[in-house]
């Protein structure tokens, strides 16, 4: 006669807190990811303690320390990165703008993500006309270029902080749909989404009870890469003139004024490009480190 | 595989004309672009003449489906500003566009795939780290800022190269390359992944066992096996670059399509606009339909079952 099988145990163990999962999410990380890490935090305190941290009103003009080389003080005002065609400070005008690709990365990703994740659920629990209707419009916006859809857009309603927001929203939330739909599809047969049904649960409900804890994994893997996205959108915009509007500080405005003056003051477009560069990379790297975490494709 | 092509056709036009739907509305319903064309001082007359003149009278679907017939008889209508055919001034900075296009699409593929294949067969070790710090340095290096940096070092120090202007193929090389910078980098990293798939499968382990060199195996197998995600790729990336374009032909002053978009939109000249978006959309999914029919090509399992499996 055989012994019967052992009922299972319940976990007595007390739960991890909060502090014991923080530590062994750090503990996970690859040394050389807190370098950037570190230059991703510098980034967001720059954005956030801005007033505090510029030595210099990142607008006053000072028309004698004109294009003054990094280092140079002029007046009692030493300017760390130079100052610019006008005389202000770079240094400055380059902690402030990190508030307006912040701000602009963050809004626009929150907003995206929204309508991206509502339209991927309701395609893939909907199905039928629904599901045709939101993925052919995920194909047709997918089917012009991105930035030349938000330089067009943002051109025709006029530039400014809230229109470039809402046109990176409203033209980058397809990648959202696409992960979102294809991974609630998969969902859909589950026998937890099927009772959940079965037993009268509203539509609502189901949607952010069941499928979206379930996708929110690869949403953030797609948010930390499109953020980067975002910033560059946002300083491409700016570029060409139709970002955040001057007189307040933006990087991409700031390079497309420095790029005339290329051969005597590199500063002016160096500095805020390399910072760019900076966040940009420190966004992806990181970004990768998390899609190698939560991707359950690539465990 | 006729009736397939016929399918992708199909739903390639529909796309297109989405985009142009969208694109049409988005501009007409934020306000009367008459309005921004009158110069200062206009009357109310004036006003309402331009706009008759220019159709925008109609109700809004009226001038949608004139929109529409026009295009169905390849009319792009005419550009407000410079009062000569779209059709004319798109031909003539098409061709700008694509020698651009192709130069960093060359440069992306000619040292993105070898990069990505190398990172793979090389996994672990320290030249694959170098390898990979190269791609996320392109990946985040924005196109105006790899362009600002070649200008400073080629053109203002060096003075090897022109920083602006199309006269000659050595005006052409630092536009293409930071154009092909982002694309190199997501060349290399689908390379490496899909090399890596291929590595780890039983065909390779055997033809390893029986002796076959290296070279062969990536020619001969991984090459092939390795191609669908990478055409899938070089398709999707083909609207990046045109997107890139618009920013990198405006740094250097390359009068391509991207220039004459930005001037266009400067200036509220909605024809060439739309036209622009329409090469855009219409390069878009034709690249899409030749990578569709590509895959068949490559795998015979593809073409016998009638459709490429996204």
């Amino acid at each position: 006669m055989s012994m019967p099988a052992p009922l299972p145990q319940e976990d007595l163990r007390p739960r991890p807190s909060f502090g014991a999962v923080l530590r062994s999410a750090a503990a996970s990380v690859p040394p050389y990811l807190w370098i950037f890490i570190a230059i991703l935090l510098g980034f967001i305190a720059m954005a956030l303690f801005a007033p505090l941290l510029a030595p210099n009103d990142p607008t006053s003009q000072n028309l004698l320390g004109r294009m003054k080389a990094p280092g140079s003080v002029i007046r009692g005002v030493t300017y760390i990165f130079g100052s610019d065609e006008l005389g202000r400070d770079v240094l400055s005008r380059i902690i402030y703008g990190a508030r307006a690709s912040m701000s602009v990365a963050v809004l626009s990703v929150c907003l995206s993500g929204a309508i991206g994740i509502l339209a991927g659920l309701l395609a893939a629990y909907c199905r039928g006309w629904v599901e045709s209707a939101v993925m052919r419009l995920v194909d047709m916006m997918l089917s012009i270029p991105a930035l030349l859809f938000a330089v067009i857009t943002v051109a025709v309603i006029g530039p400014g902080f809230i229109n470039v927001i809402l046109v990176l929203g409203l033209t980058r939330w397809t990648r959202y749909a696409r992960v979102v739909y294809g991974q609630a599809l998969g969902l859909m047969p589950q026998p937890y989404v099927r009772y959940a049904r079965f037993v009268g649960t509203r539509p609502l409900a189901i949607m952010c009870r069941h499928l979206l804890p379930n996708v929110f994994g690869q949403v953030v893997v797609v948010a930390t890469l499109e953020f980067g996205s975002m910033v560059l959108f946002e300083a491409g915009l700016s570029f060409l003139g139709l970002g955040v509007q001057p007189p307040t500080p933006s990087w991409g405005a700031m390079m497309n004024v420095g790029r005339h003056y290329l051969d005597t003051a590199w500063w002016i477009a160096g500095f805020p490009g390399l910072c760019l560069f900076l966040l940009v990379l420190s966004v992806n790297i990181i970004g990768d480190h998390l899609r190698d975490r939560l991707d359950p494709r690539l465990r | 595989m006729s009736r397939f092509i016929l399918k992708r056709l199909w739903q390639a036009f529909i796309a297109a004309l989405g985009a142009l739907t969208i694109l049409f509305f988005v501009q007409r319903l934020t306000g009367d672009p008459t309005l921004l064309l009158v110069p200062e001082g206009a009357t109310a007359e004036d006003i309402a003449t331009l706009r008759t003149s220019l159709g925008f009278d109609q109700p809004l679907y009226v001038q949608y489906l004139q929109y529409l017939k026009g295009l169905a008889c390849f009319d792009l209508g005419m550009s407000y500003v410079q009062g000569v055919p779209v059709w004319d001034i798109m031909l003539s900075r098409l061709p700008y566009t694509l020698w651009l296009t192709a130069g960093a699409m060359l440069l992306s593929i000619g040292a993105g795939l070898p990069i990505g294949v190398l990172m793979a067969l090389k996994r672990g070790t320290f030249l694959e780290r170098i390898l990979q710090g190269v791609v996320f340095t392109g990946q985040s290096m924005p196109t105006f800022f790899s362009g600002i940096l070649m200008i400073l070092l080629f053109a203002v120090h060096l003075q090897w190269l022109p920083s602006s202007g199309s006269d000659s193929l050595l005006a052409l090389l630092m536009p293409s390359v930071a154009l092909g910078l982002l694309t190199l980098a997501t060349f290399a990293r689908v390379a490496r992944t899909a090399v890596l798939d291929e590595l780890g499968k039983d065909y390779v382990r055997t033809a390893r066992a029986k002796g076959v060199p290296l070279r062969r195996i990536i020619w001969r197998h991984l090459a092939r096996n390795s191609a669908i995600p990478v055409i899938t790729v070089a398709a999707l990336e083909i609207s990046h670059l045109l997107a890139g374009a618009v920013i990198v032909e405006t740094l250097f002053a390359w009068p391509g399509l991207g220039q004459v978009a930005v001037q266009a939109i400067e200036a509220r000249d909605f024809p060439i606009v739309q036209a622009v978006v329409l090469f855009g959309a219409a390069a878009s999914v034709l690249c899409n339909l030749i990578a569709d029919l590509l895959y068949g090509l490559v795998d015979p399992r593809i073409r016998h079952s009638g459709g490429a499996q996204s």
